[in-house]
């Protein structure tokens, strides 16, 4: 995914917007875009601001470059977490997730991920392996 | 097992060949576009609408499906046509969308809704279309019709599993994904030309243009569309 989703992403439970995001692994590629600047509406994810507040013009350019391969989105409003795989995050409501590949990405990225998600993130954790 | 989990798995399963397969362009999507912003495409599947939408018109398509191994396949061939700048790629189910209010500036669901089961199931996917549509934005819609010949036996099986007490509706049925080694069946609700408007008059839509596609048919259309507009 790139940053720029995050402009348009909402919690697709509580539907609580903007979400907030830890990258683990992104890639750089060469491209470029003929928009009007800035191409987002409402949220800069590259710098996690409102537009409202920035001062200075958003890097564009540079934001567009990135591509995040994996990560995680948190929901700040109701602690629901979603995995970012293989350029995609995964967005899914609660019952369609899988209890046993969540576990998986928490046990092979939790160093990375902050302590608040990994004992107490919805809707598995790994509070029982503390 | 939960339907919506059963297309889930079964569209993971079948990703590859029916990515290889779906290449021909049937549906008007270049409709929908109006001016520069945000668009979505419901039920990506390999990406064909979505790819062919920003190359033409050069503007942001999300797509969003719920099987993870049809997006993987739709971002390589994105990156393949030098059009990854412009399209990105979500997992999600189309009754609870993950995005915010007024975002998209129109929005296509090509043959998507019919895998949803139950009438409120899809009342809810149109609902959640006409949360994140912006004011004045355009939906096309196309689903399968039932009305076609090799679909008479649903009427028979519908009105069996009436008699039997079972609760379906009529249209529900279950469509083959042939392999070499086995059958995969997928969940479809074949729908009448006059369902799919109400189900829109209902999620609070305008109805625009409706009528039927032939893909292939001579006689019977395969597919029905409506363009609806979110309209306040």
């Amino acid at each position: 995914m790139k940053y720029r989703l995050l402009d348009i992403l909402a919690c697709p439970e509580c539907k609580h917007f903007p979400l907030k995001l830890y990258v683990f692994e992104r890639e750089e590629y060469d491209r470029k875009l003929d928009l009007k600047k800035p191409y987002c509406e409402l949220y800069c994810g590259f710098l996690e601001k409102p537009l409202k507040e920035l001062k200075e013009e958003p890097p564009c350019e540079q934001c567009i470059r990135y591509e995040i391969v994996t990560g995680l989105l948190y929901c700040e409003n109701c602690g629901r977490w979603y995995p970012i795989i293989k350029r995609i995050p995964r967005m899914l409501p609660d019952k369609l997730r899988n209890k046993k590949e969540d576990l998986i990405f928490l046990r092979k990225y939790s160093s990375k991920i902050p302590e608040k998600i990994l004992y107490e993130g919805k809707p598995y954790n790994l509070s029982s392996e503390k | 097992m939960d339907p919506t989990l059963s297309v889930k798995r079964v569209f993971e399963e079948i990703a590859v060949s029916y990515g290889y397969l779906r290449r021909r362009l049937w549906a008007p999507v270049g409709v929908v576009v109006r001016g520069p912003g945000v668009y979505l495409d419901g039920g990506c599947g390999p990406g064909q609408y979505s790819l062919y939408i920003a190359e033409r018109f050069g503007v942001w398509v999300v797509c969003l499906d719920l099987a993870f191994n049809m997006l993987v396949l739709a971002f390589k061939r994105a990156r393949r046509r030098g059009v990854d700048a412009l399209v990105d790629f979500v997992e999600a189910d189309m009754s609870s969308l993950p995005f915010r209010e007024n975002v998209f500036m129109g929005g296509f669901y090509v043959a998507s809704l019919h895998h949803k089961p139950w009438w409120i199931g899809r009342l809810r996917v149109l609902r959640e279309a006409w949360r994140v549509l912006k004011k004045n934005s355009l939906l096309l819609v196309t689903v399968w019709s039932l009305l076609q010949p090799r679909f008479l036996k649903v009427f028979f099986d519908w009105m069996r599993y009436r008699l039997q007490g079972i609760r379906v509706e009529l249209g529900d049925t279950l469509v083959p994904w042939r392999r070499r080694d086995r059958v995969l069946w997928r969940y479809y609700h074949l729908f009448t030309l006059c369902e799919l408007e109400d189900l829109l008059r209902y999620s609070g839509f305008r109805l625009g243009k409706c009528g039927s596609l032939r893909v292939r048919a001579k006689v019977f259309p395969e597919n029905y569309y409506c363009i609806a507009v979110k309209e306040s």
